[in-house]
């Protein structure tokens, strides 16, 4: 059954903070397990910065909301939104969830998660229509996301396999010469 | 007031928000265009598996990889 915009953003944001304050359920959906993945793989790479955002999420997860949503609109407002942009407001909006559960909170994850479900689907809605919704950010991190190391250093192997056989080959013919 | 220009997208932040907001932003657009650069990559070195996805199709962690390296991935059929 087809959901609309602001339900299927709740639900995916949901899943990926719960996952990330250590719920071992599997993914609902294809999209959630890119979510998980390409979330994951930010947030690994950006630890230092994430870690010390956690702090700032309060024992109320109204201000936590208040704080994201100050945050998702300064972000939005220099230069627009991107694909990148949107994923690293969800690992920082998990980053506040994950804080929150930790200190007891156990609404604070479904708080968040439907105020920046509402602030993606009603204020920018229209950015993400136009650039597929949800099957758009599957396009864009999917093929990649989770794997991304494993995709470049493939990548960069068989580059580097070209270079050293056209070094070898040219070893060769300058020793044959 | 006259004189001035309102905002609309940018209210008043906080410090600590208007600082999360510009690292966010850093990270977001560096991460955004390392991914632009693997799917250019990924077109470039898998022009069939692009186009084999479908551009949109979801099929929830198939291997869209161009194989290097995976077993059994000349054979499969395409």
């Amino acid at each position: 059954m087809p959901r609309s915009l602001k339900e299927e953003t709740a639900l995916l944001l949901e899943d990926y903070f719960q996952h990330r304050s250590g719920s071992a359920a599997l993914p609902p959906s294809p999209t959630a397990a890119v979510l998980r993945r390409a979330a994951a793989e930010l947030e690994r790479q950006e630890r230092p910065f994430f870690r010390s955002c956690a702090p700032l999420a309060r024992a109320e997860p109204r201000e936590a909301a208040a704080l994201l949503g100050r945050v998702a609109a300064q972000l939005e407002a220099d230069g627009g939104l991107n694909w990148g942009r949107l994923l690293a407001l969800v690992v920082f909006a998990g980053t506040l969830a994950a804080a929150l559960a930790e200190r007891g909170c156990s609404d604070g994850p479904r708080c968040l998660a439907a105020h920046l479900a509402a602030y993606l689907a009603e204020e920018r809605g229209e950015w993400l229509e136009a650039h597929g919704g949800w099957d758009g950010f599957c396009r864009f991190f999917g093929r990649h996301g989770s794997e991304a190391a494993e995709q470049s250093s493939t990548i960069g192997n068989a580059i580097m396999a070209a270079a050293a056989g056209i070094g070898m080959a040219g070893l060769a013919f300058l020793l044959v010469r | 007031m006259p004189g001035r220009t309102l905002r609309k997208t940018a209210p008043p932040a906080a410090p600590a928000a208007v600082e999360c907001a510009l690292e966010l932003t850093r990270i977001g657009d560096r991460w955004d265009l390392r991914q632009r650069l693997l799917n250019l990559l990924a077109k470039l070195f898998c022009p069939g598996t692009w186009a084999a996805r479908g551009h949109g199709e979801r099929n929830g962690g198939g291997p869209w990889l161009c194989g290097f390296g995976r077993r059994g991935s000349t054979d499969t059929g395409r």
